[in-house]
């Protein structure tokens, strides 16, 4: 018996993404060298966009004698693991196919969203940094980095870096030049692919220069008029900056002024800590800033919007670039341009008739005049926004929200604090609207006024709004939100009549 | 097709003294050639699909060995096509995705092996269990079993299996009983080698025609009285005469010592990852130099009572390996020695788990409790599982957060996501419906973000998946079914039985133009023209013959419109089955298409105009909603760059095909202002500028200034 050990690579990757040619590759160049190969993979229907795996096992020919290798990978008895995203490299290593007595590790650090991430209705997203961390403990060596921004540099794609760096790395009994030896025969893209194999292969090998770091763009320190310094504490100074500023553009000075007031107005409130001013100073911008048809029409004339569009669309030049906004407003979009009472009316009539769900779907091109035009007539008419229907709503429901955080205080600063970061619920347009005023409707009757009556302790109090507020966005249902302010409800209950 | 086998094709031609480079399933494919095949049939399904597609772009190779090859359209169609070899000295060879194959090929399976073959008659199929499978976990034994058909399953070799093809041929004409070869998910996708040989053309084929038909011989009909002697014949004669054959030929291999006190009889499939096992254990090494005899089952079913005799005889204990339950194999070995008498102890399943796929750590476990009973020393096994377990508490202490699944989802750009995205809406609309789902790339449906399907009964059932539901439910049910299901058995399961009982139900056909999951092989009704093999058999046409009066058909990017005929095939008083035609070619296929003769027409100085789209991150909130309605790949989410938000913004990645679909939703579903439809003028004409320049001339009059996207400056 011999003790001689095949060399063992694992690549984590998903369907479609080239992981199945970067095996190809190291295949290709293990037997141009002459060595032992044997590669499997289990693709089926995980090629489409899924998580999947390939495995391949080497060793150098010593004889005619034949290896036996192993179909599928083994917990602790991967050599080298290669993974073109972030959250793929983690999945190994919860597998076990890292370990740190041998297992080199080199991935990218590129997030390619998972379904259940992206479609959460906040944040969803899993925190890198600690993704990073489980990679990095429990490899043997690791090298993490974002490849997919090399590759773009490098107008190729990820799997000819990453194999780049494998060769880099030294990592398997292969050479360098015959690994890139591989990638020259592959006949596609060979080219591209190539310079990505030499990036990647530089930052492993040690041949490269050390990447710039970013400078931070510089901020603009001028003073400004009506400093909320003098009455704010730093983060919602800060953040109330931002606001003055968003405001401005969007009305006029006057309006940022009447923000500043309100914020002034929480402020001298007892009790007003940095939360709620923060919290307040956040979201009353983004109320106060709230996206109708003018604001739209405003937006979409954005010249530096437009520099977004050129970058984006990779255009080459002398190609001209077209843009067409899908815009779909629907009777509350329409009738809410008018004054209060025209517009009250005829949303009347709307109601009356059910006709709540009718809308205008419209196709613009705003690279065109036509379009372009159309866009500037309504842009030009936010100057009376502050008389139409919409702003009378929206002015009505920021008082009431504001008298709710004011009431709180000073006996409750906690729940102050998170009444006005349930104003988070309140955003968008059509359904995504109506369902966050609905949602934010439901806690204030359900756990906020009768928390302004003392019906429960302060930290109870705070905590119901929280976890109402967290509740509202696991689902667009209201489900979840549902069984909450049930479940809050029948515990104050039981606690009342024990 | 998919893939393109241009350097396996060439693969195929190989010869004497040639060594062949590729995947299993390819190597299995180039043995029939070796073996002198007259025809191959089959139906694609993962993992042996490869078998085929490389066939039907091997036009030349077919001809000039005259093999009849055969896409059949379905399981039951290709099983039949083994018919061949009943009467005629052919041999043939037909494969699809097992267990689900196999039992759509079950009837015509049971009339062949009743009536047994003269030619030899192999049936390839891939078993999906275990890792990367996508069917039900059941095993193919069972069929071999209950109709006398031999079950082979090769240590995942090359040359082994190679050989192990060569050796169904002969084993089935020996025994007059078809063949079958079990090949599992990495066996079929294994890349390996072997040494070629001559490439056989059959004695009699489509170059060599046969000039009469076989004379009547009523013993060759699986027809009674027939079929009851035909029953005596599979256990009297075939049976010994393959038991024979299967010693005499040496299909069975026996590694390391002749007797030790303990051995192992294992599945041939799962011999390589026992032998990384028994290298931990210090019982081999990398070249399978095994010190515990062990019996390789290259064939299992039958087993050679005699073989397993004398390997078992005087051993204090034997271990099975065999994946999947029941262990038909063990109960086999166990009747074995318990007939002949031999006391030797018969591990297997009672240390082993019953179910599930046997990884690299069930395996060990296993075995790890095998040696320490017989007071065998395996502290290298026993300190890498401890390792192992070890690692995972570690790694499970280390990392807090949940780590979100990545299933399978529709491509970028697929056909199918608007349609769902429409039956969202409706559903929101008029309530939630029972929906039946089917095989296919629609099946995808079935995980976030659409989550829907409330049954799936096989390939092309859906509609006859709610046939009860249809008459016991206050809404009409809906039946997704995809162009493949439809010609692989919906139409008569599902369409004519729903005409026939004028059930009251939905049903949407896919009609993508090609059998997508399987990696996009032609049907009936594909376009054809080209390399392809499609007839263009029309669906609209047919369902209307078959009696379906209210059919309609729907662009499906057209999300309103996909909306509005959906709500009305819900809503209408018309009774009966209501069939929605979904077009949309598969994205995969299209794009493989049209790509090159984009970069051909834009290198080529002609006007071309690139789509895609494009999220306003300005007027975007955060909320995601267009996300939880499509769940395309490259609408996703990015960092906002709004100091005064905190949540993610969508975005649109690069990888957009400018399907249109989230334009689409945003206008149904009355979303959000936030997407735009971007498109790219390449080469562009003089009408082009000349308009571009009067925008901009207009635009600046009015205050537009630079706002315009101008001709892009010459860098």
């Amino acid at each position: 018996m011999t003790t001689t050990e095949p060399t063992r690579l694992l690549i984590a990757a998903m369907g479609g993404e080239g992981g199945g040619v970067l095996a190809g590759w190291v295949t290709e160049a293990a037997l141009a060298e002459g060595l032992w190969v044997q590669r499997t993979s289990v693709p089926g229907v995980a090629q489409r966009t899924g998580a999947t795996t390939y495995y391949i096992e080497l060793m150098p020919r010593a004889g005619d004698r034949r290896p036996v290798f192993a179909l599928n990978p083994s917990p602790g008895r991967v050599d080298v693991l290669l993974a073109t995203e972030l959250l793929e490299a983690e999945r190994m290593v919860r597998q076990g196919y890292v370990t740190p007595d041998r297992t080199w590790l080199m991935a990218s650090t590129h997030r390619v969203f998972t379904v259940d991430e992206k479609s959460a209705m906040s944040d969803g997203r899993v925190d890198p940094e600690a993704m990073i961390a489980v990679c990095e403990r429990f490899a043997h060596r690791a090298w993490l980095d974002d490849l997919s921004g090399v590759a773009a540099a490098n107008g190729c794609h990820l799997n000819a870096v990453l194999l780049g760096a494998l060769a880099g790395s030294g990592a398997l009994p292969v050479s360098a030049g015959g690994l890139r030896a591989a990638v020259a025969g592959g006949g596609k893209a060979v080219e591209a692919n190539l310079r990505g194999f030499d990036a990647g292969h530089a930052v492993l090998s040690g041949d490269a220069p050390p990447r710039p770091v970013p400078e931070p763009e510089p901020r603009d320190e001028s003073p400004r008029q009506h400093s909320p310094h003098d009455f704010l504490p730093v983060e919602a100074a800060r953040l109330a900056e931002e606001g003055v500023a968003r405001l401005t553009d969007y009305q006029d000075a006057d309006y940022a002024r009447l923000y500043l007031d309100r914020l002034r107005r929480i402020a001298e409130r007892p009790g007003a800590t940095d939360a709620v001013l923060e919290n307040t100073a956040r979201h009353l911008a983004l109320r106060m800033s709230y996206e109708d048809t003018f604001r739209v029409a405003q937006l979409k004339l954005r010249e530096s919007r437009l520099a977004k569009v050129r970058a984006e669309a990779r255009g080459r030049p002398g190609d001209i670039i077209d843009v067409t906004e899908y815009l779909k407003p629907g009777p509350e979009e329409i009738f809410g341009m008018l004054g209060p009472r025209m517009g009250g009316w005829l949303m009347g009539v709307v109601e009356r008739r059910g006709w709540q769900d009718k809308s205008f779907p419209m196709k613009l091109r705003t690279t065109r005049f036509s379009g372009f035009i159309r866009l500037r007539v309504l842009a030009a008419l936010r100057r009376r926004r502050r008389k139409t229907l919409r702003h009378a709503q929206e002015e009505a429901w920021i008082a009431h929200w504001l008298d709710r955080i004011e009431a709180a205080l000073p006996a409750a600063p906690e729940a102050a604090a998170e009444i006005a970061e349930a104003a988070k619920l309140v955003r968008g347009y059509g359904a995504t609207l109506k369902r966050g005023l609905r949602n934010f409707d439901r806690i204030d009757a359900a756990i906020i006024a009768p928390g302004l009556d003392g019906a429960f302790p302060p930290a109870t109090f705070a905590d119901g709004v929280m976890q109402a507020r967290l509740a509202a966005l696991k689902d667009p249902e209201g489900s979840a939100l549902g069984n909450m302010v049930s479940a809050f409800q029948s515990a104050q209950s039981r606690k009342l009549s024990a | 097709m998919e893939v393109s086998f241009h350097k396996e094709i060439g693969n195929l031609k190989l010869g004497q003294g040639d060594t062949f480079r590729g995947e299993g399933i390819l190597a299995v494919t180039k043995a029939l050639l070796q073996s002198g095949v007259s025809y191959v049939g089959g139906y694609q399904g993962a993992p042996v699909s490869h078998l085929l597609d490389v066939l039907v772009q091997s036009e030349d190779i077919l001809d000039e060995l005259g093999i009849h090859l055969e896409t059949c359209t379905n399981e039951a169609a290709a099983a039949a096509m083994l018919a061949a070899s009943i009467n005629y000295p052919m041999r043939g060879c037909v494969t699809w995705k097992s267990i689900v194959g196999t039992n759509v090929a079950a009837d015509a399976l049971s009339n062949l092996a009743s009536a047994g073959v003269q030619g030899g008659a192999l049936i390839v199929v891939g078993e999906d269990y275990g890792e990367g499978a996508s069917v039900i976990q059941e095993r193919t034994h069972a069929y071999a079993l209950k109709s006398s058909i031999w079950l082979t399953d090769p240590r995942p070799d090359l040359s082994n299996i190679v050989r192990m093809v060569e050796k169904s041929f002969e084993l089935s004409e020996a025994s007059a009983t078809p063949v079958m070869m079990e090949l599992r998910i990495r066996a079929c996708h294994v890349f390996g080698d072997f040494d070629a040989k001559d490439n056989l053309a059959a004695a009699h084929s489509s170059r060599h025609k046969l000039a009469e038909p076989a004379t009547f011989d009523y013993a060759r009909l699986s027809h009674p009285p027939a079929t009851f002697g035909q029953e005596q014949d599979k256990i009297t004669r075939r049976t010994p005469a393959a038991q024979k054959f299967i010693v005499e030929n040496g299909l069975n291999e026996h590694f390391g010592p002749e007797t030790r006190e303990i051995g192992i009889i294992t599945q041939g499939g799962l011999f390589n990852n026992l032998n990384a096992r028994l290298i931990d254990a210090g019982l081999s090494d990398a070249f399978g130099n095994v010190t515990v005899p062990t019996l390789v089952l290259n064939v299992t079913h039958p087993l050679a009572p005699r073989q397993i005799e004398e390997f078992a005889r005087g051993k204090k204990a034997v271990l099975v390996l065999e994946e999947g339950a029941p262990e038909y194999i063990e109960q086999a070995v166990g009747q074995i020695l318990r007939r002949a008498d031999i006391q030797t102890k018969l591990h297997g399943k009672d240390i082993l788990p019953e179910a599930g796929e046997y990884t690299a750590r069930v395996l060990g476990q296993g075995l790890s409790e095998f040696l320490a009973r017989y007071g065998w020393p395996a502290d290298g096994l026993t300190g890498w599982l401890d390792q192992v377990d070890q690692t995972a508490q570690q790694v499970a202490d280390a990392a807090d957060h949940a780590l979100p699944p990545r299933p399978p989802t529709f491509c970028t750009g697929c056909p199918e996501r608007p349609v769902f995205s429409a039956m969202k809406l409706v559903r929101e609309e008029l309530g939630p419906v029972h929906v039946s789902a089917d095989i296919g790339c629609h099946a995808l449906a079935t995980f976030p973000p659409f989550s829907q399907g409330n049954s799936i009964l096989g390939y092309g059932m859906s509609l006859a998946s709610s046939a009860a539901v249809s008459g016991t439910q206050a809404r009409r049910p809906i039946s997704i079914m995809g162009d493949g299901g439809f010609w692989h058995n919906g139409l008569l399961t599902g369409v004519a039985s729903s005409v026939f009982n004028a059930d009251d139900e939905v049903l949407i056909v896919m009609n993508n133009g090609y059998s997508s999951a399987t990696g996009i092989q032609d049907l009936p009704s594909s376009a054809g023209g080209g390399a392809g093999r499609g007839k263009q058999l029309d669906m609209a046409a047919t369902l209307k013959d078959m009696g379906v009066k209210w059919v309609r058909r729907v662009n499906n990017y057209k999300v309103s419109d996909v909306f509005k005929t959906l709500k009305e095939a819900q809503t209408t008083k018309e009774k009966g089955l209501k069939v929605i035609l979904a077009d949309g070619e598969c994205q995969l296929a299209r794009q493989r298409r049209i790509r090159p003769q984009v970069a051909r027409a834009s290198a080529a100085g002609e006007r071309v105009v690139r789509t895609r789209f494009w999220v306003d991150e300005e007027t975007c909130t955060g909320d995601h909603s267009c996300i939880r309605l499509s769940g395309c790949p490259s609408l996703t989410v990015k960092p906002t760059t709004d100091p005064l938000r905190t949540d993610p913004v969508a975005h649109v990645n690069n990888d957009c095909v400018g399907c249109g679909l989230c334009g689409e939703v945003s206008h149904a579903a009355q979303l959000c202002p936030s997407f735009a439809q971007i498109d790219i003028i390449e080469n562009p004409g003089r009408w082009d500028r000349l308009r571009r320049r009067l925008s901009e001339t207009l635009m600046r009059l009015f205050g537009g200034g630079a706002a315009a996207p101008a001709v892009q400056p010459a860098e």
